[in-house]
């Protein structure tokens, strides 16, 4: 039973970080139609601004916001410079523009920063561990779990609840009856890249708090999980990013514990295998965009 | 109202609309009238702001809007019914209808909705129905309502019958007819002539981007030319 309990929290704050990074995948791609590949690019900018913020030695609470404020401001960099000058054409140049951009970023990584993990001790708070009766809860994943469901909540709220998230909707429809709205359709473009940024930011904290370092390539692994948890929550809908995500760190999870030592390493090809498998058998996800729009 | 003078609009090397230029006044119905491609939409794509600006000026109650953003023509008093309806296929009925209303700054004011609702009954008993899963005439009204949604003094109407049942696209002009009384001041491009003059109040015949007649609607219902240009009959009470 604790064993049980154990793993579910593994799990949830696997799956969480997954679920956030799959969130930012989405609500690019339910406006635009792509998958932006250079997302996981926006973890890695986070990480190093952290890094050298931390070493620095800004107060780790401010640190963490520029890394923020720095994550967002450059996925509103990419929609503008990139991919606003690009609206209307195929999803699949865009598509192959974000893996242009996302190679372009990783190398300019390495050339600032260096090819080597550079350590970032994170704070007792999230390092640490607890128990609850015997069960023994990092605290890394506890504010995981808790940060990623208040973000889910909060961002349901906001999109159904607000303004901006009806002229989101109706952007992401039809551009030009959306300005026939008054919708300034421009403005709503880059708070939609802003806020998947943000996640992009948030997501980062937690995996990097979970791993320990930063390193060039490090957005890599969030992003293809998050892409296959978009695929197997279904495309472009928002509560199937979060399913997906939930979906996919239970899966490794379960793995984890079925595997034998030696065929852990082939757990990412199962995963993967898993991708190809929905794509043939379920294309639209579990819960698919259009019979679900973001409700 | 609305003036428009010298409007040019091009694409690449096409001139759909090659300097025109007509007005309508305040509490009017103008009929824009013409054969597919004659630059109608066009016409009506620059005037909200969607198309680049060539050349020309718009006036709208004697402020320039031309070349300002479509937001800002919004929230200035004019807003579009387009071509195609162009409902949001996948929102429901009442989100369609709230974003039509989104730059008020009572857009939740239920009082606005319920309005709309009273004009509109078959729109109230479908709010949560997905706007997509409308019938055809049933989409056209939605199209028109939101539209409406913003009270808009100046409300710009692209074929409101363009494939619809014949018995809606009768109830649509009586709305139409309805709204003037009520002092709303509406440009409705049709191809639908004769109906159109029938409510309109004058109208501009536009040919290959040009305005090839224009005058009163009921002296250009009477008018030979018209009848056999455009109606394509020799008695407009066949064409009813
Ligand atoms: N987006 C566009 N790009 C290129 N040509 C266009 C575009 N829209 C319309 N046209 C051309 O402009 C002309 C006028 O079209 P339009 O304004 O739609 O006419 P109408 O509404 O009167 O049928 C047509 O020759 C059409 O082919
Ligand atoms: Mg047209």
């Amino acid at each position: 039973m604790e064993l049980t309990i154990q793993y579910i929290v593994n799990a949830l704050s696997l799956g969480g970080v997954y679920a956030l990074v799959a969130l930012g995948l989405a609500i690019v791609f339910s406006i635009f139609g792509f998958i932006n590949f250079a997302h996981g690019e926006l973890l890695t900018l986070f990480g190093y601004v952290l890094f050298y913020a931390l070493s620095a030695g800004l107060p780790f609470g401010f640190a963490v916001i520029l890394g923020l404020a720095c994550a967002m401001a450059c996925a509103v960099l990419m929609e503008r410079v990139a991919f606003r000058p690009l609206r209307g054409a195929n999803p699949v140049t865009l598509l192959v523009t974000s893996l242009a951009i996302s190679g372009a970023l990783q190398v300019m990584f390495q050339i600032g920063f260096g090819t080597r993990p550079k350590p970032l001790v994170m704070p007792g708070f999230l390092s640490g561990a607890f128990n609850v009766g015997s069960i023994y809860i990092g605290s890394a994943q506890a504010i995981s779990i808790i940060v990623v469901a208040l973000l889910a909540i909060g961002l349901n709220m906001f999109l159904n609840r607000t303004r901006f998230g009806l002229a989101l909707l109706a952007s992401a429809q039809d551009f030009d009856v959306a300005k026939l709205m008054g919708i300034r359709v421009n403005a709503i473009y880059a708070t939609a890249f802003a806020i998947s940024g943000l996640l992009a930011g948030v997501a980062a904290l937690l995996w990097i708090s979970m791993r320990g370092s930063v390193e060039p390539t490090m957005g890599f692994n969030p992003l293809v999980k998050a892409f296959v948890a978009t695929i197997v929550g279904g495309m472009g809908s928002l509560t199937g990013a979060v399913v997906g995500g939930f979906f996919l760190g239970a899966f490794e999870v379960v793995l984890q514990i079925l595997l034998p030592p030696d065929y852990q390493i082939f757990r990412d090809a199962i995963v993967l295998a898993t991708l190809i498998a929905f794509l043939l058998f379920r294309p639209r996800g579990l819960i698919p965009a259009a019979a679900m729009p973001t409700k | 109202m609305l003036s428009v003078e010298n409007l040019v609009v091009r694409y690449g090397p096409i001139e759909a609309v090659k300097g025109i230029s007509f007005e309508v006044r305040e509490g009017e119905i103008v009929s824009l009238l013409g054969p597919n491609g004659a630059g109608k939409t066009s016409t009506l794509a620059a005037l909200m702001g969607l198309t680049t600006p060539q050349s020309g000026e718009v006036r709208l109650s004697g402020e320039t809007i031309y070349g300002q953003g479509t937001a800002r023509i919004v929230q200035r008093g004019m807003t579009l019914s387009p071509e195609g309806r162009r409902v949001f296929p996948r929102l429901s009925v009442e989100k369609n209808l709230l974003l039509g209303g989104m730059i008020r700054k009572d857009w939740r004011n239920p009082a606005v909705l319920e309005r709309m609702y009273k004009r509109f009954p078959i729109l109230a008993e479908r709010r949560n129905q997905l706007a997509g899963t409308l019938s055809g005439g049933e989409q056209q009204m939605l199209a028109i309502a939101r539209a409406l949604m913003a009270s808009p003094k100046m409300l710009l109407l692209d074929e409101p019958s363009l494939g619809i049942a014949p018995k809606i696209v009768a109830e649509n002009f009586e709305l139409i007819e309805q709204l003037r009384d009520e002092g709303m001041t509406i440009l409705l491009v049709e191809q639908n002539v004769f109906q159109s003059l029938s409510i309109s109040d004058r109208a501009y015949v536009l040919e290959n981007g040009r305005i090839a007649a224009s005058g009163n609607s009921m002296d250009m219902l009477n008018s030979e030319l018209v009848r056999h240009s455009y109606l394509g009959v020799s008695d407009p009470m066949e064409a009813a």
